[in-house]
C-alpha cells in the first residue's frame, strides 16, 4: 500500500525560504548597481527605447483594429494546445488510436487555419491600400 | 491522484465552495451592474473561471478526473465564445463609436 | 455519428465555397448536405447506438427531434438564397453557420453526460450570435447580437455553475449515473437541489421561459428576420428536446422538488406572453412573443413527464416550426415590399392583391392558435392531455384560457389581412420562396388531418 503523504503548511517553509532568497537577490541587485554602476545621462540614453529610430509619440495610443484579429485568432489556436497535454501525458497508453485521433483533430484545427489564411486575415499590409 | 486528493482533503470542501461561490458572485454583480461592455465581459469569464476551479476542486475531492476533463472543455469554449463577443463588439464599436451599453437600446417595447 | 461527422464536413466545406467565390453551388451544397445528413440521420432510425465512450446516444427520440431540426434549417436555407439576394458576400458562411448550429443542436438532443449538453449549447449559440449580427452595418443587428450574446454567455455560466454543483454531490456527469445517485441516496446534499435549480434558469434563459425571457423580444426584433426564423424553430426544437431528456432521465425521481418551480413558471410565461403580445404594432415583436408563449405550452410537457409526454413535445415543436417558417417568410416578404415596415398596419388589404400569401399567412397563425384541421391544434391537445394525464387539472385549465387569449392576437393580424382596406400591390413571389411556404403549409394541414402518423413516432 501507499504510504500516504500529508501535506502540512510546514511543508511550504522551504518554499517560502526560496520566495525570499530569490525577491532579495533582486532587491539587492537593483540597489547595488545603482549605487554602484557609473551615470551619464544623455538624452539618447533617457529615451524609453534606445533603438536609433526617432520615437513618436507616447506609447498608449490605440492600436489598428487589424491587429485585434491577429490577436483573436492568436486567442484561438493557442487555446486549443490545452487538448494535446493529457495526449502528451498519456501518449504511450492510447497508442496508435491516440495518435490518429490527435491527427484527426490537428487536421481539423488546420483546415480552420487555412481558411483564415486563405481568407486573408494575415493580410493587413494589403488590405490598407 | 491519491496523495493531492488526501491533500486537498485536509480543507473541507465548503471552503473551496465559498471561494468560488463568492467569485461567481462577483461576476454576476459584475454583468448586472457595470456599463463597460469590456469589463461585462470580463465578469462573464470570471464566472466561468469560478466554476472551473470548482470543478477542479470537486474534481480532486471526489478523486475522479472528469471534473478535470471538463474544465479544458469550458476553457476552450470560452476561448471562442470572448473571441465573438470581442468580435461583436468590435463591429459595435465601429457603428457606434463607444461600448458602453446604455446605447444598446434601440430596442424596446 | 455519421450524421455529426457529415453536417460538419458539409459545414466546413461550404466556408471554402465561399473562398471560391463560385456562388452557384453554395445553395445546392448546403441542400445537398442538409438531405445527406437527414437520410443518414433516418437510417438510425430503430437502431439505438452510443458514441463517444457512451457520452451521446443514438435513440429514436434523438432520431425524430434531429429529423425536425434538419427540416426546418431546409427551409431556412431555401428562404436564404432569396433573402440574401442582393448581399454579396458571406452568403455560404452564413449557410456554414447555420449548419454548425444544427451540429450543436444534434449533440444536445442526443446527450448523455453533462460535459456535451455543455458543449452542444455552446456550440449551439456561438455560431447564433454571430448570425444574429450578420447584417454587419444595421445597428439593430449588432444590438441584436450583442444582447444575444451577453445574456446567451450569462445563462451558459448559469448552467454550468449548476451541472458542477450537481457533479460535487454526485460526483458524475453521466446521467444514468446521476439518476441511480438520486435513488440510493436518502438525504440529498443542498448544493444538488441547488444545482437543479441553476440548471432550470440556464435552460429557461436557452428556451426563453419567463421569468427569463426578457432579452428574446429585443433578439427577435433586431436579429435579421431570416435568422430570426432560424432561432425560433431550431433552437426551441433543440433546446426543448435537451430539456426534457435531461429532466426525465436524471431528475425524474425529485420531480416533487422541481415541479412546483416549472408551475410558476409556466403561469408566468403564459401571462406575460399572451398579455404582451396582445399591445405589439410590430408582427415581428408579435411573433417573438407568441414564440415565448409557445414555450410556456411546452413546459407543460415537461412537467406532465408521462409517457405522452416525449411525443407530445415533439408534435408541439414540429407543428410550431412548421407554422413559424411560413409566418416568417410572408413577413419577410411584406416587410420588404414595404420597405422593412413590418407593423400590423402593412398587412393591410394583403387578401386582395396576394391572396397565396394571405391564405400562408393565416394557415400559420391558425396553426399557431392551435385551430383545428391545423397542426396546432393538434400539438395543444395532446400537451393537454399529457398534463392532465399527470393531473394538472388546474394548469391546465389555465393554458387553455392562455391559449384562447392567444386566439385574439393571431386574429388581429387576419382582420388586417382579410377585411381591412390597404393600398396593397401584387409582390412578386420567388420560386424557392413559393415552393418552401406551400410546402410547409401543406405539411401543417397534413400533419393536422392525420396526426396518428407523427405522435405514433414517439
Amino acid at each position: 500500500m501507499q504510504t500516504l503523504v500529508i501535506s502540512t503548511p510546514q511543508d511550504y517553509i522551504p518554499v517560502a525560504i526560496q520566495a525570499v532568497v530569490a525577491l532579495a537577490f533582486v532587491v539587492v541587485v537593483i540597489i547595488a548597481s545603482n549605487l554602484l554602476g557609473p551615470k551619464r545621462k544623455t538624452e539618447e540614453k533617457l529615451k524609453n527605447f534606445e533603438c536609433g529610430i526617432e520615437q513618436v509619440g507616447n506609447a498608449r495610443r490605440p492600436y489598428s483594429v487589424k491587429y485585434f484579429l491577429i490577436a483573436i485568432l492568436f486567442v484561438l489556436f493557442d487555446v486549443e494546445v490545452i487538448f494535446m497535454y493529457p495526449w502528451a501525458v498519456n501518449f504511450r497508453t492510447l497508442g496508435a488510436f491516440g495518435f490518429w485521433e490527435m491527427m484527426v483533430f490537428t487536421i481539423i484545427l488546420l483546415a480552420g487555419f487555412l481558411y483564415v489564411l486563405l481568407k486573408g486575415a494575415f493580410n493587413w499590409q494589403k488590405r490598407e491600400e | 491522484m491519491g496523495q493531492i486528493t488526501s491533500a486537498i482533503q485536509l480543507i473541507p470542501i465548503e471552503h473551496y465552495m465559498i471561494l468560488c461561490l463568492t467569485l461567481f458572485s462577483i461576476g454576476v454583480m459584475g454583468v448586472l451592474f457595470r456599463r463597460n461592455a469590456i469589463v461585462i465581459l470580463m465578469c462573464i469569464e470570471l464566472m466561468l473561471n469560478s466554476v472551473n476551479l470548482l470543478l477542479a476542486a470537486f474534481s480532486a475531492y471526489h478523486a475522479d478526473a472528469g471534473g478535470q476533463i471538463f474544465v479544458f472543455f469550458i476553457m476552450v469554449v470560452a476561448a471562442a465564445e470572448v473571441a465573438v463577443g470581442l468580435s461583436i463588439l468590435v463591429m459595435m464599436k465601429r457603428n457606434n463609436n463607444s461600448v458602453d451599453i446604455n446605447l444598446l437600446s434601440r430596442l424596446k417595447g | 455519428m455519421a450524421a455529426l461527422i457529415s453536417i460538419a464536413v458539409f459545414g466546413i466545406a461550404l466556408l471554402y465555397i465561399e473562398l471560391t467565390n463560385s456562388k452557384k453551388i453554395q445553395l445546392p451544397l448546403a441542400v445537398v448536405g442538409l438531405l445527406v445528413t437527414l437520410g443518414l440521420t433516418v437510417m438510425q432510425w430503430n437502431h439505438p447506438s452510443s458514441s463517444f465512450n457512451n457520452m451521446a446516444v443514438t435513440d429514436n427520440y434523438s432520431v425524430a427531434f434531429n429529423a425536425s431540426i434538419l427540416l426546418s434549417t431546409m427551409f431556412v436555407v431555401l428562404l436564404s438564397a432569396y433573402y440574401y439576394e442582393d448581399v454579396k458576400q458571406h452568403v455560404a458562411e452564413i449557410m456554414a453557420l447555420m449548419l454548425f448550429t444544427v451540429f450543436g443542436a444534434f449533440l444536445i438532443t442526443s446527450f448523455s453526460n453533462m460535459i456535451m449538453l455543455f458543449l452542444g449549447i455552446e456550440t449551439l449559440s456561438i455560431p447564433l450570435y454571430v448570425l444574429a449580427g450578420s447584417k454587419k452595418f444595421s445597428l439593430r443587428s449588432n444590438e441584436a447580437s450583442f444582447k444575444y450574446f451577453l445574456m446567451g454567455a450569462f445563462a451558459s455560466a448559469i448552467l454550468l455553475l449548476g451541472i458542477t454543483l450537481v457533479y460535487g454531490a454526485s460526483a458524475t456527469f453521466q446521467l444514468s449515473a446521476i439518476s441511480d445517485y438520486v435513488n440510493n441516496t436518502k438525504q440529498l446534499p443542498g448544493i444538488f437541489y441547488m444545482g437543479i435549480i441553476l440548471i432550470l434558469v440556464g435552460f429557461s434563459f436557452k428556451v426563453a421561459a419567463a421569468p427569463f425571457h426578457f432579452w428574446t423580444p429585443d433578439v427577435y426584433e433586431g436579429s435579421p428576420t431570416l435568422i430570426t426564423a432560424f432561432m425560433a424553430t431550431v433552437v426551441k426544437i433543440a433546446g426543448f428536446a435537451a430539456f426534457y431528456r435531461l429532466f426525465s432521465s436524471a431528475f425524474s425521481s425529485i420531480a416533487t422538488f422541481w415541479e412546483p418551480l416549472l408551475w410558476g413558471m409556466i403561469i408566468l410565461t403564459l401571462l406575460i406572453s399572451n398579455f404582451a403580445a396582445l399591445l405589439q404594432k410590430g408582427v415581428k415583436r408579435l411573433l417573438a412573443y407568441s414564440s415565448i408563449s409557445h414555450a410556456g405550452f411546452l413546459l407543460l410537457g415537461i412537467i406532465a413527464l408521462n409517457k405522452l409526454s416525449a411525443g407530445g413535445i415533439f408534435y408541439y415543436t414540429l407543428a410550431y416550426s412548421l407554422a413559424t417558417i411560413p409566418a416568417f417568410g410572408v413577413l419577410i416578404l411584406v416587410k420588404n415590399h414595404r420597405n422593412s415596415d413590418d407593423s400590423i398596419d402593412a398587412f393591410n388589404g394583403l387578401a386582395k392583391k396576394n391572396p397565396l400569401l394571405a391564405i400562408v399567412m393565416s394557415v400559420a397563425l391558425l396553426s399557431m392558435a392551435g385551430i383545428p384541421i391545423t397542426a396546432g391544434f393538434f400539438a395543444k391537445y395532446y400537451i393537454f392531455v399529457a398534463a392532465i394525464d399527470s393531473g394538472y387539472i388546474l394548469l391546465t385549465i389555465f393554458a387553455v384560457l392562455a391559449a384562447v387569449l392567444g386566439v385574439f392576437y393571431y386574429f388581429r393580424l387576419l382582420n388586417a389581412m382579410f377585411l381591412k382596406e390597404g393600398e396593397a400591390e401584387k409582390i412578386k413571389i420567388p420560386v424557392v420562396f413559393g415552393i418552401s411556404l406551400l410546402i410547409t403549409t401543406i405539411l401543417t394541414l397534413a400533419m393536422g388531418v392525420f396526426p396518428d402518423y407523427i405522435i405514433k413516432l414517439l
